[in-house]
């Protein structure tokens, strides 16, 4: 991919003076434990089910859903019951209606079996379903936010703590509690996934 | 697609970008001032309140939110019956109306849910979707600094701190108060501890810096719903309410009307913002009006010069309360200036992205200084005595910039980004070119049927022989009868096609506001990417500066290295600050 490449220079060029970011890279050693963002990003991305490779299984199922029909099945019973009087004069007699010279008696059961099936092909252009994926888009992309947003706020704390500790034993103990609130949260949006990677890093 | 990037370079002369530091991705809701100028407090949609006491270089955060933490299922239910107060209530009036189709909509589908099966548990998704609503609830939307205390304001509490923002603690507002949503908190400059605050249920009043709240003693009249509050220099509460503006009388005993604005006047339009200053030895109102700017000196209402584009929409107005005539006035995308008390405006700045004004700041210990914050960033004037180096600096950051520009166009980023979530225009214009289509093609129907029938009939000459001669006599009634019984099946089949043709002009999904929100997810992201690469530029920027400290460098090395990863996530990899290792794992380059 094209940015592959300009990232790369672009990485190049804003890379500072030698001995400034040599003081720079020891100090990010600390934070060498820490699980890489992109497995905490795609942890908790799984863990929601908003992940990209979700979000397309949404949409494409729900286009695909078009080539299974809707069955419909039924069956019907009638009951047929039938007194037919005829005034049949064929026999040559003179026709009385209080005496009809004929009478059917039916006392039948029809009964009839049907299935249908159903195909909406608009589906196979443009399901309704399609729209609802998106609005898995925002809940993903804050989802994404907050997660490298508590994991770097974390890497700003242990590096203060470790580098710069506040003098003041509260605020020092406030750090830490943050950090660890951080921990907490994290753990909490991946599923656990956070402490299984850096146990896993370590 | 356009994207408004040259008038940042234009301004960057004047202005300097010092809210690279805070986290991308959240808007600013509130701005104020510590101990100085470079002491500045800002408060984020998502509830955290963050301080730099080195004028914006770096920030740490002081207040973390309060309703994201981890959920558990007994404050599921609690949260989704308040999304439902929610949007009953509306009460969330700060919030960006972009945003607020969202989360009314977030809070519809979660109140749906649990409406739906009260012993849901917390599934992932539903999970976020309560997140998203708790997050819209902890936005920190006031910061009010009343010496000694520093107070913050969530849409639903109050927080105050006495120890120079070292910790926080929630302020019980009372029964009045209790589960109300909160608006405004303002300090007495007359009476030292004493505070009011506007809330849903009235407004409330502490004479002890918030330790205990009580109903305002000059009660509003008739219960009117309070829309904003403000002390002036005499300690009297000036109140907003139902378009007018209302001076607590001289000892209390209620309140009197002044500057006759309302409908109908001859100055039109909701009353949406309020200055009140002490000029020219009276005091004067500025409003921020439908119509304009509209100030009220003496009872009588002028309105202001139409910010010298014709008739635009003021969203606030600030008033020098140290130099008379000085006025500040922000449109959705523009900051304006008088110094001849409105009687004509000059353009100041210019938003550089998207995003619209959010906050003005103005007076933080040094002249002229003025801080300016839109969506995620904050912009300062340069005015000060160093000004001279500030502007060399920015300008050198603009060269920088600019060469950032060429090397990972912003647009190029952006279209890679939208186009992974589908958002891309075009993307989503064929979607919506298919919904039409879509009609086009028919439901098909297949059905088939088998019918059987058993029906025994019985056909029987019913005359009566007996009386007849001709016939003789059979001896029983059925001699002459006769079976007829059918047994068998038949079997039917058919295909039906049918078409809508109403709908293949218009339906549901080609006209509804469905699009619209699609549109406005996608303009969201836009914003989003935007924030993330300007605080990447921002952080690489900054890093390209000779002579930072080790703890500047490494806090903006993270600062760049958060947006990073968050515009590869948004681009697929694509942005690529990162590779993967021989073991399948990734790592950061570095």
């Amino acid at each position: 991919m094209m940015m592959l490449s300009l990232s790369l220079s672009l990485w190049l060029c804003v890379s500072g003076a030698g001995e400034a970011d040599a003081e720079v890279a020891e100090a990010l050693r600390l934070l060498a434990e820490d699980p890489p963002i992109a497995d905490v990003q795609r942890a908790a991305l799984e863990h929601f089910s908003v992940s990209h490779d979700d979000l397309s299984s949404y949409r494409a199922a729900a286009r695909l859903r078009a080539l299974l029909p809707s069955l419909t099945g039924g069956y019907l019973q009638g009951d047929n019951k039938l007194r037919r009087s005829s005034a049949d004069q064929a026999a040559g007699f003179s026709y009385d209606p209080n005496n009809p010279q004929v009478t059917d008696n039916t006392n039948g059961v029809d009964r009839a079996f049907t299935a249908a099936a159903t195909w909406s092909l608009g589906s196979l252009v443009f399901d309704a379903n399609q729209i609802e994926t998106y609005s898995l888009v925002g809940i993903q992309q804050d989802l994404l936010t907050e997660v490298t947003r508590l994991y770097y706020t974390r890497q700003h704390n242990v590096l203060a703590l470790a580098l710069e500790p506040p003098r003041d034993p509260r605020a020092r103990a406030a750090l830490m509690l943050r950090s660890r609130e951080i921990e907490a949260m994290l753990d909490a949006l991946t599923g656990g996934a956070w402490s299984k990677l850096r146990r896993k890093g370590r | 697609m356009p994207v408004c990037v040259l008038p940042a370079l234009a301004l960057a002369l004047a202005w300097v970008e010092i809210g690279g530091g805070l986290p991308a991705g959240d808007d600013i809701t509130a701005m104020s001032f510590g101990n100085g100028a470079d002491d500045i407090l800002v408060g984020t949609t998502a509830g955290y309140v963050f301080r730099t006491l080195d004028g914006g270089e770096t920030y740490q955060p002081i207040f973390t939110p309060q309703d994201t933490e981890p959920l558990v299922e007994p404050r599921l239910h609690n949260l989704a019956s308040a999304a439902v107060d929610d949007l009953g209530r509306g009460h969330d009036r700060n919030m960006d109306p972009r945003d607020r189709a969202g989360s009314v909509k977030a809070a519809a589908n979660l109140a749906g849910e649990v409406r739906d099966n009260p012993q849901i548990r917390a599934t992932p998704l539903l999970a976020s979707l309560v997140r998203e609503t708790a997050r819209e609830r902890a936005a920190v939307t006031q910061i009010q600094r009343c010496a000694p205390a520093t107070f913050l304001l969530t849409p639903e509490s109050l927080w105050r701190s006495t120890d120079d923002g070292l910790r926080f603690e929630q302020l019980n507002v009372g029964p009045s108060g209790l589960r109300s949503a909160i608006y405004w908190i303002t300090c007495d400059p007359a009476r030292k501890g004493h505070v009011a605050l506007n809330t849903a249920a009235g407004v409330l009043e502490s004479f002890d810096l918030g330790e205990t709240f009580f109903m305002f003693g000059s009660a509003f009249p008739d219960g009117a719903k309070v829309d904003g509050i403000d002390f002036r220099a005499d300690g009297r509460l000036v109140v907003t309410a139902q378009g007018r503006v209302f001076v607590e009388r001289q000892g209390g005993g209620g309140y009197e009307a002044v500057c006759n604005y309302r409908r109908g006047d001859s100055v039109e339009g909701k009353l949406d913002w309020i200055w009140w200053t002490e000029g020219r030895g009276r005091p004067v109102l500025y409003l921020v009006t439908g119509d304009g700017i509209v100030v009220c000196d003496d009872g009588k209402l002028k309105r202001l010069d139409p910010l010298g584009l014709g008739r635009v929409q003021a969203e606030f107005v600030w008033i020098d309360d140290a130099e008379p005539g000085h006025i500040l006035a922000a449109t959705k995308h523009e900051v304006y200036e008088s110094f001849d008390a409105g009687a004509s405006f000059k353009l100041a700045f210019v938003v550089p992205t998207e995003r619209s004004v959010r906050k003005l700041l103005m007076d933080g210990g040094r002249k002229g200084d003025l801080l300016v914050a839109t969506g995620g960033q904050i912009f300062r004037r340069v005015q000060d005595d160093d000004g001279a180096r500030k502007r060399a600096v920015a300008g050198r950051e603009a060269a920088v910039t600019e060469r950032l520009m060429s090397e990972a166009p912003l647009w190029q980023v952006l279209q890679t980004a939208l186009a992974r979530m589908e958002l891309a225009p075009e993307r989503v214009a064929e979607r919506r070119v298919d919904s039409m289509f879509r009609n086009l093609m028919p439901d098909i129907a297949v059905r088939a049927s088998y019918a059987m029938s058993a029906s025994p009939s019985l056909r029987t000459p019913r005359f009566d022989a007996g009386a007849d001669p001709r016939f003789p006599q059979s001896g029983a009634p059925d001699d002459f009868s006769a079976f007829a019984r059918t047994r068998g099946g038949a079997a039917y089949w058919s295909v039906v096609a049918v078409w809508d043709l109403r709908e293949i002009i218009a339906d549901r999904y080609t006209s509804d506001r469905l699009w619209a929100d699609v549109e406005r997810l996608r303009q969201k992201m836009t914003f989003r990417v935007q924030d993330e690469w300007v605080a990447w530029g921002q952080a690489s920027v900054k890093l390209s500066q000779a002579g930072l400290s080790r703890r500047a460098r490494l806090f903006h090395e993270l600062k760049r290295r958060e947006a990073a990863a968050i515009l590869n996530q948004m681009t697929g990899g694509g942005f690529a600050v990162f590779a993967t290792d021989g073991a399948g794992r990734t790592r950061a380059r570095e």
